[in-house]
């Protein structure tokens, strides 16, 4: 009697296309690695309890406004606010952000959702406060200030 | 004469390391890889002043205001202006502060915020308007919350709030048909069985607190201020500058 060979399955996993795999991972991440933890001014932020906290929605369109005293503590030296990768003065970030929220609806048909305060500690509240009137009277009205979570919540 | 070979150049490169190094490269970006988070306080500024939207005044009995001041560095003290007649926070005299971190003050404001929870109807219909915001729809789609989940298939839940942890008996509780029992602080959520919470609106209260701020104090002491507000389920303050009066120093 003729025995038939039993068909023998293969034990090796190809690995051929590992490479390009592993290379296409790699160039995802080399493209959305953000090296820099804070795009603009070296600031320290206030803190807050994280149950008071809450995150954006990766849906909401926002815009981070960086605040800084070049003195912190020194009520005479100049305050500059940074959005994007240009300076400027605090008096006119609420036009700048207006003409930012208009090019946004003329360009995609989007809303600003919320303005991203990220300001330092040690800036006088007068400041602020004028910064806040002036963003009402720009229509800007949802905004959210940046603070880190106290290491020990209630 | 015998010619001899020359040694033949290898014209082929080794690719066998590729991989690892591919790999190494890989795990490093999988490991230093930050996505951006935008975490902080949410505010929502007051609508500028206009003809059509009228004033809103608020009544003496919800109402609180607290004038800040900074002590030190990183202290903030609060003077209490004006109170609620009969609460448990008094209106101070000139010179009793009283520090941001003051325990006493914590409880009085968490217990005038907690008589003036609002009522299970104002959240539900937040709730229903967040709902119709998230979806995209017209306001006024859904004629109720029942209606809304029955046509959208969603789940009712209540988050526990952080009042209910601090106040745990003395936190007021009122039911509901749909949700159960909600105390002031939690939150209403819908949600979705494949796209989780859709909508949420918090049992906030309906005291306000404004807060005057001396113009040089620092920014941190406002975010300390409304932190321990917030913490307290005082969710809705007002932002002021307190002018210096009189001449001096």
């Amino acid at each position: 009697m003729k025995l038939k060979r039993r068909m023998k399955a293969s034990s090796t996993i190809f690995t051929g296309t590992m490479a390009d795999i592993v290379f296409l991972l790699l160039v995802f991440f080399m493209s959305t690695t953000l090296f820099k933890e804070t795009g603009g001014l070296r600031v320290r932020f206030p803190q807050a309890h994280p149950d008071v906290m809450s995150e954006l929605g990766k849906d909401k369109l926002t815009v981070s406004v960086w605040i800084k005293q070049l003195e912190p503590g020194n009520d005479e030296s100049d305050i500059i606010a940074r959005i994007g990768d240009y300076d400027l003065p605090l008096e006119n970030v609420p036009a700048q952000l207006k003409r930012l929220s208009e090019k946004f609806w003329r360009e995609q048909n989007k809303r600003l959702d919320v303005v991203v305060i990220k300001a330092d500690r040690r800036l006088p509240m007068g400041n602020m406060v004028d910064l806040f009137n002036s963003l009402r009277f720009e229509e800007l009205y949802r905004i959210q200030f940046n603070a880190e979570e106290i290491q020990s919540p209630v | 004469m015998r010619i001899r070979n020359k040694p033949e150049a290898s014209s082929k490169i080794t690719d066998a390391s590729m991989s690892d190094i591919a790999f190494l490269l890989l795990i490093f970006f999988l490991v230093t890889t930050t996505f951006e988070v935008q975490k902080g306080i949410t505010y929502r500024l007051p609508k500028k002043p206009d003809i059509d939207t009228p004033e809103v005044v608020v009544d003496e009995t919800n109402r609180v205001v607290m004038t800040i001041k900074q002590w030190g560095l990183h202290e903030y003290v609060a003077l209490i202006d004006a109170a609620p007649p009969g609460g448990p926070l008094r209106r101070a005299r000139a010179g009793e502060d009283v520090s941001l971190a003051d325990t006493s003050l914590h409880r009085g404001l968490r217990e005038l915020a907690a008589e003036r929870a609002e009522p299970l109807d104002a959240v539900r219909e937040r709730l229903l308007g967040n709902l119709e915001a998230a979806k995209g729809v017209r306001r006024g789609t859904y004629s109720s919350i029942r209606r809304a989940i029955e046509a959208e298939n969603l789940t009712p839940m209540v988050m526990e709030g952080l009042p209910s942890r601090l106040m745990e008996d003395e936190v007021p509780v009122d039911e509901d048909p749909l949700f159960g029992n909600v105390a002031f602080g939690d939150t209403l959520v819908l949600s979705d069985v494949r796209q989780g919470p859709i909508a949420t609106a918090v049992r906030e209260s309906e005291m306000v607190v404004i807060l005057k701020f001396f113009p040089d104090c620092d920014y941190e002491g406002m975010i300390e201020a409304i932190d321990m507000l917030r913490t307290n389920g005082v969710s809705r303050t007002g932002i002021t500058i307190q002018e210096r009066l009189g001449g001096g120093a």
